[in-house]
């Protein structure tokens, strides 16, 4: 029975990231076609070009194998972007495993129906490993469907080696978020934890791929591991090794984390902080932040927010400190110098910034984006909207509090991610224009407000299903703003990716209509939430 | 001259489809009535307050509270209610304080004196994150959120699930209270003793369909008796047997048993002229009458 349960917990994911694997497996390969043409001498051209750009950012993803063919294209693109997003699906899976099932009272009612506590998580997470597999082998499927159009080996058995070290890597990381989540009581504090300590994990692979003295980082990072097998390229490796430990550091992880939950009480963390003694309290708090739903909101999660807006300040510093040793060391070669030169004409650290920093900052903004929303949701199934409109509260301003919490939210993590680039920006030697920096910084808060605008509109409707939209939604805008120039689409098409559309302003790019474009979107979303909220039934517990 | 109304339902319908939700409600509650709501899990309780409370859309009919259309005036009729629901909702790790000072924002014009006061009648400590409350304590966490504005209407969801009994006493206490500083009461449970506590009036729904509105008393009129009656002699059954409501006759030497229906005058009549030594009528309470009106609706009507 609780295999069966666990396993359509997961019924969500499996369909989400079963079908994504398989499209964007299908869809790079079609890019493939389309961007690398279709004679031997034009594949090998498009191979070199794309090997030049990848050593450029050989920081954050690994250097492609093969790119001239489409295995090797295909994992290459895999391994620089869609296993982001894979890694935060695992993630969040791993929170809900440590941290959601008991928040909604299933994990009580399993244990009180006799469950072996180890049972009941290994069951959990056997279940996300096989929904992980599935995911993983769709994206062979994905490639295997596409070959003969493209007139490819579609390397079968090499994908199959690609999709065991991403399902083992991935494994890793709902691990380590499983793990992370036994220690506070609290589902935000975990969700940040957790995700800010796999996007980490990322920023330290491309750190030890980068400086040579820092290589010996890298051990500790899942990505790594991942990195070293390319089997689905022609002549690529599949590291038996690496796969295997990744296996063995998860199910090492998962065996760490079976004590402390055995050892915990339900509901509360293994850390814990706050516990009140002394006399009974009669009075109600007289917190000012407690006045409105949108500053309690706030309130409530402060620690998680906290959590968000350090992690982004120490990524923001980090990676302004880092800039420069990149540059130094991609411009030792003058084939990619020129190269990047060529590519990106602006001023050379401005365009690194940018791809460096703003780039993770999008993604952490998307994936905040994503946690308010589910925050949102599970407070609406659990009746918090219920017993909030039981008040002398109108379903708009339920509406409204929600836009103005998400507002002054990713501000404050923009604002911290300023601050952290903004500290280390006159000791780092990029002698970077401060306007277009601040500009830059400024610009990812109309884009979170883009992402928080759809996300308030779908959590006003949909609650259930509101999560695996917008994430369903952010996918599709990155693989947009990805597949985009490949398939030499338009450049208005493009621009409905909005991580397409924030596109470079700290090396002096256009700002003004993005920002305007994106607060419109922010605007329509808050419109349309507004009416949705009003049409539908609360009825929530 | 009869009460102000404070809540009155016309044709008020939710269809869930699949005959779930409630059907065509014409309900009146007058001001300063303590009114009882009684029906079994998923029969409409909960429909009709979320109807009431403007959570959920009614598919036809209307809905007024004091006057006010409980959908378009939602927030002008909350305003005057104190509500308390089913199961109260997860606040995580909000202390009970911050939960209480949330909504006594919210609601304004909340005394500090009146949150301690409840607090200390149901012993009450809100200084406990919500996740260590217990099922009980959430339950007086809810009590004290629906009366500690005072409110003009208490609309409360099954409100002593999980009390213990002294709290379950002074929660009585506190709607009498309540009903004598002049408020009106809508109580919804399927436990009928609680509405025998407090309850004037009562209604009773079945299957999405209001059944039965009484007062207390009237509907006790109503019962099903189980009476002994002990002669000198042998017993007679057949001197009771073909009357109008006399059902599961037994004799037993100088004893007869029986269960009676309606009105006691028939019998009276019969035994007239009879030694009759002992006459012992057994009382029934809420729950009987509930049972045995629900066991004597001909399928047809249950639809």
């Amino acid at each position: 029975m609780i295999r069966w349960m666990a396993w359509r917990l997961h019924r969500r994911g499996l369909i989400g990231f079963g079908a994504g694997g398989f499209l964007i497996s299908f869809f790079y390969g079609l890019a493939f076609l389309s961007a690398a043409g279709k004679t031997r001498a034009e594949q090998a051209a498009f191979g070199h070009s794309v090997n030049l750009v990848a050593k450029q950012f050989a920081f954050l993803i690994p250097v492609p194998v093969h790119p001239e063919t489409l295995g090797g294209y295909e994992q290459y693109k895999w391994l620089s972007g869609a296993i982001v997003m894979m890694m935060l699906w695992a993630g969040l899976a791993g929170v809900g495993v440590g941290r959601g099932d008991e928040d909604r009272g299933l994990t009580e009612q399993w244990l009180a129906a006799g469950l072996f506590r180890t049972r009941l998580l290994l069951a959990r997470s056997g279940a996300f490993g096989l929904v992980l597999v599935i995911a993983c082998l769709a994206s062979v499927a994905g490639i295997s469907a596409v070959a003969p159009l493209v007139q490819q080996d579609p390397n079968v058995a090499g994908e199959l080696g690609k999709a065991a070290s991403m399902a083992a890597g991935l494994f890793a990381c709902f691990a380590i978020a499983l793990l992370i989540s036994q220690l506070p009581a609290e589902r935000s504090t975990a969700t940040a934890f957790g995700i800010g300590a796999l996007v980490l994990l990322l920023v330290i692979n491309g750190i030890a791929d980068t400086i040579g003295a820092a290589a010996w980082i890298g051990v500790v990072s899942p990505f790594h591991w991942m990195e070293r097998t390319s089997s689905a390229a022609p002549g690529g490796t599949f590291d038996l090794g690496a796969t295997a430990g990744l296996a063995a550091g998860a199910l090492a992880l998962l065996a760490a984390t079976v004590p402390i939950f055995r050892s915990r009480d339900v509901g509360s963390g293994l850390l814990t902080w706050g516990r009140r003694t002394g006399a009974a309290v009669r009075v109600a708090s007289r917190n000012p932040l407690l006045r409105l739903p949108s500053t309690e909101g706030l309130w409530e999660q402060r620690t998680g927010l906290l959590v968000w807006t350090a992690s982004t300040l120490l990524l923001g510093a980090l990676m302004v400190s880092v800039t420069r040793s990149m540059v130094d060391a991609l411009f030792s070669d003058p084939i990619i110098a020129a190269a990047f030169l060529h590519a990106s004409p602006g001023p050379v650290y401005a365009s690194l910034l940018g791809f460096v920093w703003f780039g993770i900052a999008l993604l952490l903004l998307a994936g905040y984006a994503v946690v308010q929303v589910s925050r949102w949701a599970a407070q609406d199934q659990e009746g918090r909207v219920e017993m909030l409109l039981s008040a002398p509260v109108s379903r708009s301003r339920v509406v409204v509090e929600r836009a103005l919490e998400f507002a002054f939210a990713s501000l404050l993590i923009v604002l911290g991610g300023y601050a952290g680039v903004a500290a280390k920006l006159p000791a780092s030697g990029l002698n970077l224009d401060g306007g277009h920096v601040f500009t830059a910084s400024l610009l990812l808060w109309p884009f979170a407000l883009a992402f928080g605008g759809l996300g308030v509109a779908v959590a006003s409707r949909w609650p259930r299903i509101a999560v695996p939209l917008l994430a369903g939604f952010a996918a599709v805008e990155y693989f947009l703003g990805d597949l985009a120039p490949l398939f030499r689409l338009p450049d208005w098409v493009a621009n409905l990716s909005v991580f397409h559309l924030y596109g470079n302003p700290v090396a002096g790019g256009a700002w003004a209509t993005p920002a305007l474009v994106m607060t419109l979107v922010f605007a329509a979303g808050f419109a349309v939430a507004l009416v949705l909220m009003h049409q539908r039934d609360v009825a929530g517990a | 001259m009869t009460a102000p109304t404070a809540i009155q339902t016309k044709g008020l319908t939710k269809d869930y489809g699949a005959g779930r939700g409630l059907f065509d409600l014409d309900l009146d509650v007058a001001e300063g009535e303590i009114f009882g709501y009684l029906g079994p899990n998923g029969a409409g309780k909960t429909t009709t307050i979320r109807l009431l409370m403007g959570l959920v859309h009614a598919s036809r009919g209307s809905a007024t509270v004091f006057g006010l259309d409980a959908m378009r005036q939602s927030v002008d009729v909350k305003r005057l209610v104190g509500y308390m629901p089913g199961e109260l909702p997860q606040f995580g790790g909000l202390r009970g304080r911050d939960i209480a000072g949330h909504f006594a924002a919210l609601r304004g014009a909340v005394d500090q004196g009146r949150v301690k006061e409840i607090c200390e009648r149901l012993d009450l400590d809100l200084g406990l994150k919500f996740r260590e409350y217990s099922t009980g304590n959430k339950r007086k966490l809810g009590i004290l959120l629906a009366f500690m504005h005072k409110p003009r209407l208490l609309v409360l969801d099954e409100p002593t699930s999980g009390l213990d009994p002294l709290n379950q006493q002074e929660f009585y206490k506190l709607v009498r209270e309540a009903k004598a500083g002049g408020a009106t009461v809508f109580l919804s449970s399927h436990v009928l003793s609680e509405v025998e506590h407090v309850c004037e009036r009562v209604g009773i729904i079945r299957h999405g369909r209001l059944v039965e509105v009484s007062r207390l008393e009237d509907l006790h009129e109503m019962r099903v008796r189980r009476i002994e009656v002990e002669f000198a002699g042998d017993a007679q059954p057949q001197l009771l047997a073909a009357l109008p409501g006399i059902e599961n006759l037994e004799s037993n030497h100088h004893r007869l048993t029986f269960t009676l229906r309606g009105s006691f005058e028939p019998v009276a009549d019969a035994l007239a002229g009879h030694h009759v030594v002992n006459l012992v009528s057994h009382e029934p309470n809420l729950e009987e009458v509930f049972l045995a009106y629900y066991a004597d609706q001909p399928e047809e009507a249950k639809a």
